[in-house]
């Protein structure tokens, strides 16, 4: 496409970017203080050196992918070129005024997207004539239909990019410049996406796109741009780059998750290395030293981790992982650090074998092991001492997000969980709900993951129903737990992806009586979306890195954050 | 893998040869004033918008507008007119006192919302590109627009006191543009100080708290001046928050006589302040966004 007369549309010319970044403020943990005060502990300017001597030329109808790993540059290329960043040094020159469509472009939540479609597609340039003329269009091509006259705080996350896109795109910018938005909305509006973007190269606009997505990339675009710490690493034909790009993803060392990732205040990120130092990292911000107990699980298998966990909530105690056959040094250390009365080892000895137990009690410890017949008897010999009518929270064995939605059931009405095994529940957990006579049971799952017959066994030995809980997701899951707590302007809420992450954080949250909700990598599903609303959280702590919960999401999640937003005008009290 | 990109000086030429424009760079003032001019309809409805979003989340909604200044000038009554007697030397005290509360509250709430004007709105400044004078312009349009229910209140207090119409009244609106354009440039002013030291943001409460009882709003300052030196006088009387004052009373309030100096002073202030603020916020343009 226009290779008869290539005319540029974009020049970069050795772009440096180097940015202030503002600390986020301690508000948990307690290692702030006075002293944290004084110090000016985060609130000294840091700076990011975001974009490393970045040339290239673009030309008008090419479509251009970014790509590069987390933290690589690549938004702040884009934002640059969009005209949004000045240059530290550098040159960027660029035919016309680039339309940025980006995650992050928040327009006014507080009002319809209506007005916020004559507020966009103004400050893009339009008169209001003009917004008048495409006004019908831009609302057809959103899909909002009635949505648009409410405002835009009542959409989610997926309808407020599908209304930027759509208002970008109006325009017909010389320039476009889309930011990951394409792996928002459905298959549906992302095939009318890309309609709509074929037919504006055809215009001869410039197309960028940011995705992490090397298959978006290779679909969409006929030219890469890879970068990789802010350099550009290679500039070319989109198979040529996008193939360099993941042979250098298989042949190296680099993780999507080792990038360095600017602070967003109100929303901390509890993370490290792997689940093992995580969990250590997850309790040493939350549990003093000096402990009566601590509760060790393998980390292998997280159901019987996850299991443990309404137990340890009770116990005010934390679950740690370990391996089956060590104990991984982040764990000891914490472990040391909080000395505790007692560890209470839940697995049996093929999945924690006795050397660990043996370097514990060398280490000084002293270890008791609750162990059972396999993962579903270790669990129901830990819900051995629950009183009479505990409700109890059936999940199979295996299923994680199962469990883990089945650990916060529990947490919230103090039950327990048991497992169902492939075959069917084992004796041993049926004597367990025998002695416990539970009022309730809940069984976490449909037909194929938990049988029929295991209901018809188990109905006999409770007092009160057995009830079979369909969860259409583990998000939706997380947000109808929290909804039941009714709770609102809560000082924290948790948010996780990978059910890895989250072993002690679930611990901490049950222990704190604050939500734990369940999000996308990239997305906050619509149920979790309204219940974040209806927290009015003063801020966030996600567990989990870059890979699981993106560092764009992150920012979309501060916007939750309570306080966050300048407060209009002033109050009576700032009258006087 | 393609060409190597050219260098700094072939890609200037290419940029120029094309006529591509150098986004980052601040286009000169007359550009820049230009496009402002441009957007105005853009301003017009992110202010309006604005405006009528305000009360949307109380249920008696744009009511409030009216309680608001209503409750508020009888607070200030009861404590400077019943409590501490500070009537002395004004016949309508009710007038006065409205007349003070009101229009100084408008310029109070654009100077501590102009102030975050920039670094408020970074959702819509890394979104859109736009000259940024558009923000902390808006916030003063907003204001305005948003108080129009109780400039309308103030003329009623004025009936409701005693007062009755005469020509002077004409003035009023005049009096409200004058003060509309003086604190739009104080706006523009804040604004590229808090985005040049967020800091600062904090001393601004104080400083309109400073204002708010030296500038005439309860009291009448010549009745308090006057045995100061001369000079110290002078400027307070001639400040603009002192002069936006006293020219709506002028305007409304029968015991003061229309002067001819204030409305000149006024209007200076107003030419001085809107210049330099749209000079000195404009001198900031291409760090808008960056931090």
């Amino acid at each position: 496409m226009a290779a008869a007369e290539r005319t540029p549309s974009v020049v970069v010319s050795h772009l440096d970017i180097v940015y202030r970044v503002f600390g986020s403020r301690a508000r948990t943990g307690g290692s702030g203080g006075l002293r944290g005060l004084l110090r000016g502990d985060g609130r000294a300017p840091r700076t990011v050196h975001a974009v490393k001597d970045v040339s290239f030329v673009a030309y008008h109808g090419e479509s251009i992918g970014i790509i590069g790993r987390n933290g690589s540059g690549k938004s702040t290329l884009l934002r640059a070129i969009a005209g949004l960043i000045p240059p530290t040094s550098g040159e960027v020159w660029a035919d016309g005024s680039p339309a940025l469509l980006g995650v992050n472009a928040v327009l006014e939540k507080s009002l319809s997207g209506a007005k916020n479609i004559y507020i966009g597609a103004q400050a893009l340039g339009m008169s209001r004539s003009q917004v008048d003329a495409v006004f019908d269009e831009i609302v057809e091509f959103s899909e909002l239909g009635d949505f648009i006259h409410l405002p835009m705080s009542t959409y989610s996350s997926g309808m407020a990019a599908k209304l930027r896109f759509a208002i970008s795109t109006a325009t017909s910018p010389g320039v476009l410049i889309i930011d990951e938005a394409l792996a928002t909305g459905d298959a549906h509006f992302r095939a009318r996406s890309h309609e709509r973007i074929t037919e504006l190269r055809g215009r001869a606009s410039t197309v960028f796109l940011v995705s992490h997505s090397a298959n978006t990339v290779r679909d969409m675009c006929d030219r890469a741009i890879w970068l990789d710490g802010g350099v550009l690493v290679a500039d070319g034909p989109v198979d040529e780059v996008v193939d360099a790009y993941e042979a250098a993803g298989r042949g190296s060392r680099w993780s999507p998750t080792d990038a360095p990732e600017p602070d967003v205040p109100g929303v901390e990120r509890w993370f490290s290395r792997d689940r093992y130092t995580t969990s250590a990292l997850t309790s040493s911000k939350a549990f003093e030293a000096g402990t009566d107990r601590v509760f060790l699980a393998a980390g292998q298998d997280l159901s019987v981790a996850l299991a443990t966990v309404p137990e340890a909530v009770r116990s005010a105690a934390p679950v740690l992982l370990v391996r089956s056959r060590t104990v991984p040094p982040p764990t000891l250390t914490e472990l040391r650090r909080l000395s505790p009365a007692e560890i209470v080892l839940v697995g049996d000895e093929t999945a924690v074998l006795p050397a660990v137990e043996q370097s514990l009690t060398d280490a000084g410890f002293t270890v008791r092991r609750v162990s059972g017949d396999g993962p579903c008897g270790t669990v129901a010999a830990l819900a051995g001492g629950v009183p009479l009518g505990t409700p109890v929270h059936l999940a199979p064995h295996g299923d994680e997000t199962a469990v883990l939605v089945a650990a916060l059931e529990a947490v919230r009405d103090d039950g327990v969980v048991l497992l169902t095994g492939e075959d069917g529940v084992p004796g041993d957990v049926l004597d367990a709900i025998d002695t416990i006579a539970p009022h309730t049971v809940r069984v976490l799952g449909d037909a194929d993951a938990v049988p029929e017959s295991v209901v018809r066994a188990v109905r006999p030995l409770t007092d009160g129903a057995v009830q079979r809980v369909l969860s259409p997701s583990p998000a939706e899951a997380s947000a109808e737990v929290s909804a039941t707590g009714e709770r609102t302007e809560v000082d924290v809420v948790y948010i996780a992806k990978a059910i890895g992450d989250v072993v002690t954080g679930a611990v901490i949250a049950g222990i704190a009586g604050a939500p734990l909700l369940l999000v996308e990598r990239d997305e906050v599903p619509r149920s979790v979306d309204e219940e974040l609303r209806r927290l009015r959280p003063a801020h966030l702590v996600i567990f989990g890195g870059a890979g699981s919960i993106s560092p764009d999401l992150r920012q979309q999640l501060a916007d939750y954050v309570e306080g966050s937003e300048d407060s209009e005008g002033e109050t009576l009290d700032g009258m006087f | 893998m393609t060409a190597a990109p050219p260098g700094t000086d072939a890609a200037r030429a290419l940029a120029e040869r094309y006529g591509l424009k150098a986004l980052a760079a601040r286009p000169p003032l007359s550009e820049y004033l230009r496009d402002l001019w441009t957007r105005r309809g853009f301003i017009l409805t992110l202010s309006s918008s604005r405006s009528e979003a305000r009360y949307q989340n109380n249920q008696l909604g744009r009511l409030w507008s009216v309680f608001n200044p209503m409750l508020l000038i009888l607070s200030y009554f009861l404590i400077f007119g019943v409590l501490l007697g500070t009537r002395r030397g004004v016949d309508n005290f009710i007038g006065f006192l409205s007349i003070g509360v009101i229009v100084f509250g408008v310029s109070g709430s654009v100077i501590s919302s102009g102030a975050r004007a920039v670094t408020g709105n970074t959702g819509l400044v890394r979104a859109l590109r736009f000259p940024r004078a558009v923000l902390p312009v808006s916030v003063g349009i907003t204001e305005m627009l948003a108080n129009l229910p109780a400039f309308v209140i103030l003329v009623v207090l004025m009936l409701a006191s005693g007062e009755r119409p005469t020509w002077a009244w004409l003035l009023f609106p005049l009096a409200l543009v004058l003060q509309a354009v003086q604190i739009i440039g104080m706006a523009l002013i804040a604004a590229r100080i808090t985005h040049g030291s967020r800091d600062v943001a904090n001393l601004i409460p104080l400083l309109l708290r400073l204002l708010r009882y030296t500038s005439g709003v309860f009291f009448s300052i010549s009745h308090y001046t006057a045995n100061l030196p001369a000079a110290v006088g002078y400027v307070m009387e001639y400040q603009p928050f002192a002069l936006q004052l006293t020219i709506v009373r002028q305007s409304l309030l029968a015991e003061y006589p229309l002067g001819l100096l204030p409305w000149v002073a006024s209007a200076a202030w107003a030419l001085v302040l809107i210049v330099g603020g749209l000079v000195f916020f404009w001198r900031g343009e291409a760090s808008y966004g960056r931090g």
